[in-house]
């Protein structure tokens, strides 16, 4: 099932930071088990894309380590919410081929949107590179799922 | 039998402090002559340690951000890659050291002696307490307050 543009303009919200419209779409987004596992992919493609471009080149565990620390230290609630050592192993695993299959979902979801987040905040996106940045997110679960179709 | 600070308890913390093999021979020994109350001594001397230079760390005050740094440092010195030094228990312990008590309550003892040395090792450092005369002279200084904690405990 392709990403929807629904389904974009929902995560195009939250990353742009405008938390009333994020909320407004996302609850007239169709709840169906399909579309919630849809949006889940499309948030982790955009995950995997915002670490492969915050960490290129860069990307060692002493830096990985420090980043994480560094969004959980920008509030209460992030250092609350945000588990850091299952942060710094999902991020791992796009890094390397670390295996991660055993972080639950709950705390996966919960890392992926709040790093998700904080990376594109640092990257400090115009409205072009954000839709640009969502394109690409897009077609990276886009070609997930074309995938596992054809699996 | 009163349970106090001795030298051979101060060159013990000293060894922790420097990262020096002999810590663990020594504590060894310390614990195969006093028996449990060694474990008594050696974390007070060592909670002692942390309040002393986790105050000295931050005299003007800390937030949650100092905390998450703080650690986040230890374990990049330490390259702890795995998790070793568990991030909730070692922020829970800098935390307790720094006057929140609540935060400090029911960490996992075994968590938190890998967590304290760590610590330590980062705050001293921050602090340039590496020499010889350095770490002396903080020791002079915790000694005491973990003899006095260790008085308290007995009354």
């Amino acid at each position: 099932m392709p990403v929807t543009d629904d389904e974009v303009a929902v995560l195009r919200a939250q990353l742009a930071g405008d938390q009333a419209r994020h909320q407004e779409l996302y609850r007239r987004l169709d709840r169906s088990a399909a579309t919630r596992a849809t949006y889940t992919v499309l948030i982790t493609a955009a995950f995997i894309e915002a670490v492969e471009r915050r960490f290129a080149g860069k990307g060692t565990p002493a830096d990985v380590i420090s980043y994480v620390a560094d969004v959980r230290s920008r509030s209460d609630d992030a250092a609350e919410a945000l588990d850091a050592r299952a942060a710094e192993r999902l991020i791992r695993g796009v890094l390397t081929d670390e295996n991660t299959a055993d972080i639950d979902g709950k705390t996966r979801g919960a890392v992926s949107i709040i790093m998700l987040s904080a990376l594109v905040s640092d990257e400090q996106l115009d409205d072009a590179g954000l839709d640009a940045f969502l394109a690409v997110a897009r077609e990276k679960a886009n070609d997930y799922f074309m995938r596992r179709a054809g699996s | 039998m009163m349970t106090s600070v001795t030298d051979e308890y101060v060159a013990a913390l000293r060894a922790m402090l420097t990262r020096d093999e002999e810590y663990d021979r020594l504590s060894a020994n310390l614990q195969a002559r006093d028996g449990a109350r060694s474990g008594n001594v050696i974390s007070a001397l060592a909670g002692m340690a942390l309040f002393t230079a986790a105050r000295r760390r931050f005299p003007d005050g800390w937030t949650n951000a100092d905390v998450v740094r703080l650690v986040a440092q230890a374990r990049v010195r330490f390259g702890d890659v795995t998790g070793d030094i568990d991030t909730q228990v070692a922020e829970g312990t800098l935390r307790g050291a720094l006057g929140d008590a609540a935060a400090a309550e029911n960490l996992d003892k075994a968590a938190m002696s890998i967590a304290v040395p760590a610590l330590l090792s980062v705050l001293l450092d921050q602090q340039g307490i590496s020499g010889a005369t350095e770490i002396d002279a903080f020791l002079a200084d915790v000694r005491p307050l973990a003899d006095a904690w260790l008085a308290r405990q007995q009354l």
